[in-house]
């Protein structure tokens, strides 16, 4: 099942890209139509970070996460407990 | 560029209706019940306000014929969040019955309430039918439709100008079906940035005022009030 | 059986028990729920054919039940942002049996918010017309990119922390959980690398999640202020609806708190003191609502513009005045004099009155929509609204299927984040500790304070 720890963060990533390819389409539409063009840049220049850094997020945490499990795929260590625990309480 | 308005004359309005009617034959605007008229499903493009006031024999009366405001600031075109209203050039507003996605947010803008919406799939008895207008679409069912001043008028006009190789005239050549149907003569219809025209002398005078003008719509339909 | 001073891990199995068993109670409240959403799917098949006719709606009252549904359900789904993001930055270390509940409900609810819009459009099949030629001037295009926006971001708080929880899940589930705990655990070993992201992403979402949530129920309530209607025109509308969202957000996540408690005896986890932290906030938002309802009612009496005026005494003394002062008691008068007394504050308490601030809320949402509908600003036309039977169906279809997709979620994964209590038993305590002896004074010469056994009492 481990085909499943690529896809979900290539989708994740997948959705924000679509997501700001529609913004673009919005821009696009926008200035060809002359109408609403400083709403749609408003709104596109917050959105459009937002929707990076959720890219970052199926990047760099889940894709990271799902890397560190494959690259340990094949060893024998068991799987550690849940909770990290950092010296004695 | 022309822009487009009325005048409405509120001391030759008799309240007959006739440009009520006119309207309805020539938009197809689909016909509804008694129980649906009960119901708040009356769909009239133009309609006529009365305000009587006093009791027999002193009574007062006004009727004022509403057709949509044609707003040069319409609030309904800036909430619709698919384009399918519109304001051209020369200040109509108008609405693409096939964009529309019925979700009635220029319904509740309109301050004046000019917008109707088809709740059901439109239907005429036979005999109306048969006096459908085939220069104008029929809208399906869930789409909004209202006033747009006989915009078919207009693209008419402006072929017929075309061929003589000139621009429609300011007014008379191109006019609404309430214009042309009113007896009392009281509704004015021309170009109101032409200073020959009927329509945009009358606008200016002392007489003439606008619906909910503090708002901000700026409407293109004056009315002059009864002297 | 666990008693009530286990701990570690052979005392939390109870929090698995759900997702491994099902008990015949489930079935028959599910079947319940399904037949009742079945039957509002059914209605809106009547809505189809016939078109919008089959409701009350007409003119002027174009908008109704479907409008406050979708205003009453994003509403609702504040109850994750607060809960989750805002307890994690501040570290109310009393969080942590709460946010998967709470961002659960946040993310389900999204779907019915928009559900709703969807069944209230006339054209339903023209829908990706929204996308394709969208223009952003209209306030439901700005609904559209943020409820997106905070779908997206819900469903990715949402699921980061259920990571470990479903590695803990895969271990005990067997045949096809088995597989799918496994797929989408993402195959968490509990490495420090791992966890480093997880908790890196998580608190970037947590900050990131606020804002976004507090823009969505801001442009919701800028579908009403934009126009020009009668006590619609409002600059106040913004904040109002977030702290009525927030509101009614924690009335939905006390009442699914105590039912996962009761249904699945969760009393050790979801304990009397939890309830009273949320029941707190909820008297708090009781009264920021009632500062705010006030200001705004005073300031359209105050001034007495007519049109306003209309809509008021309408709502105030007209046709609209029991509704109007029913949701007074219920969001108000009850939820006080429930919540103020502390002895009335338990957790029977709670519940009660978060079911009168849910049916206060909802009153709220449709007060806001029907009087300024019903009250246009030209003398005709006068407007009414009855809703029939195929709104109503509608509307308890809606709650029914969202409270059954909340059932199975809760049979699918464990309400209560599990790795998140133990992160509490285990390094919560000692770093609250640490926390408190940094707040208070250094001092030399005094006794040490005693420090407190590690282990959960």
């Amino acid at each position: 099942m481990d085909w499943l720890w690529r896809f979900i963060p290539i989708s994740v990533a997948g959705f924000a890209l679509a997501f700001i390819g529609w913004m673009g389409q919005m821009l696009r539409m926008a200035w060809l139509r002359n109408d609403s063009w400083g709403f749609t840049v408003t709104v596109a220049s917050v959105v459009i970070p937002i929707f990076l850094v959720f890219i970052w997020l199926a990047v760099y945490v889940i894709w990271g996460i799902a890397r560190e499990a494959l690259r340990g795929k094949d060893s024998t260590l068991p799987v550690a407990p849940a909770v990290k625990t950092g010296g004695a309480p | 560029m022309a822009r487009w308005g009325m005048v409405i004359d509120l001391d030759r309005c008799t309240g007959c209706q006739a440009c009520v009617v006119a309207c309805k034959a020539e938009n197809n605007v689909p016909v509804v019940s008694p129980a649906g008229a009960q119901a708040g499903r009356l769909m009239l493009w133009m309609t006529v306000i009365p305000e009587v006031e006093g009791e027999f024999p002193r009574v007062r009366a006004r009727f004022t014929p509403r057709p949509c405001m044609q707003c040069e600031n319409p609030p309904c075109v800036k909430v619709c969040p698919v384009q399918a209203m519109m304001k051209s050039p020369e200040g109509i507003v108008s609405h693409v019955f096939a964009r529309c996605i019925g979700c009635r947010f220029c319904v509740q803008a309109c301050p004046y309430g000019v917008t109707y919406f088809n709740w059901q799939a439109p239907a005429w008895p036979a005999d109306l039918r048969e006096a459908l207008n085939p220069d104008f679409s029929i809208r399906p069912t869930g789409v909004v439709e209202m006033c747009d001043f006989c915009h078919h008028h207009l693209q008419h006009a402006r072929e017929m100008a075309r061929a003589d190789e000139r621009e429609v005239r300011g007014e008379g050549e191109y006019v609404p079906a309430c214009v042309q149907s009113c007896p009392a003569l009281a509704l004015i219809f021309g170009d109101l940035d032409d200073p020959n025209t009927a329509a945009s002398r009358l606008a200016h005078s002392p007489r003439a005022y606008r619906l909910l003008e503090d708002l901000g719509t700026a409407p293109k339909v004056y009315y002059l009030k009864e002297g | 059986m666990p008693t009530k001073h286990s701990q570690g891990p052979g005392g939390d199995e109870i929090l698995f028990a759900p997702v491994l068993r099902t008990g015949r109670g489930f079935y028959v409240a599910a079947g319940i729920l399904l037949a009742v959403a079945v039957w509002g799917a059914y209605a809106y098949t009547v809505q189809l054919r016939y078109g919008l006719g089959v409701t009350g709606l007409n003119r002027p009252v174009a908008w109704g039940f479907y409008i406050v549904n979708f205003v009453f359900f994003i509403g609702i789904s504040h109850a994750g942002t607060l809960i989750s993001a805002i307890l994690r930055l501040c570290k109310a270390e009393w969080r942590r049996p709460i946010t998967r509940a709470a961002e659960t409900i946040t993310v389900l609810v999204l779907f019915f918010g928009l559900g709703s819009i969807i069944i209230d459009l006339g054209r339903p099949d023209r829908l990706f017309y929204v996308l394709q030629y969208g223009r952003l001037q209209s306030p439901l295009l700005w609904d559209v990119t943020s409820i997106t926006t905070y779908l997206t971001a819900s469903t990715l708080y949402l699921y980061l922390p259920l990571i470990p929880d479903l590695a803990l899940l895969r271990e005990r589930a067997s045949g096809w959980r088995r597989h799918l705990y496994t797929a989408i655990s993402l195959g968490w070993r509990g490495t420090p690398e791992q966890h480093r992201r997880l908790e890196r992403g998580i608190s970037v979402m947590a900050v990131i999640v606020i804002p976004i949530a507090v823009s969505v129920h801001t442009v919701v309530s800028w579908v009403f202020s934009m126009t020009l209607q009668p006590m619609w025109k409002s600059t106040i509308f913004g904040p109002y609806f977030v702290t009525g969202a927030i509101f009614s957000g924690i009335g939905a996540l006390i009442i699914s708190m105590a039912a996962v408690r009761r249904a699945y005896r969760l009393e050790n986890y979801l304990k009397p003191v939890h309830f009273n932290s949320l029941a707190l906030l909820l008297m708090v938002m009781s009264l920021l609502w009632f500062y705010f309802t006030f200001a705004e009612h005073l300031t359209a009496y105050y001034g007495g513009e007519l049109a306003e005026g209309a809509v008021l005494s309408a709502k105030v003394a007209g046709p609209y005045a029991p509704e109007f002062w029913s949701m007074v008691m219920l969001n108000f008068v009850i939820p006080m004099a429930i919540l103020a007394n502390r002895r009335t504050r338990t957790v029977t308490g709670s519940v009660v009155a978060s079911a009168s601030v849910l049916v206060g809320m909802w009153l709220e949402r449709y007060l806001i929509v029907i009087p300024t509908l019903a009250n246009p600003r030209l003398p005709y036309p006068r407007g009414f609204y009855q809703a029939t039977w195929v709104e109503w169906s509608i509307t308890a279809g809606a709650f029914a299927l969202f409270i059954l997709l909340y059932m199975v979620f809760t049979k699918l994964f464990p309400i209560i984040s599990i790795w998140e209590v133990r992160e509490g038993r285990e390094i919560g305590i000692r770093e609250a500790y640490e926390r408190m002896e940094g707040y208070l004074p250094s001092d030399e010469g005094r006794a040490p304070v005693v420090e407190p056994a590690g282990a959960l009492r």
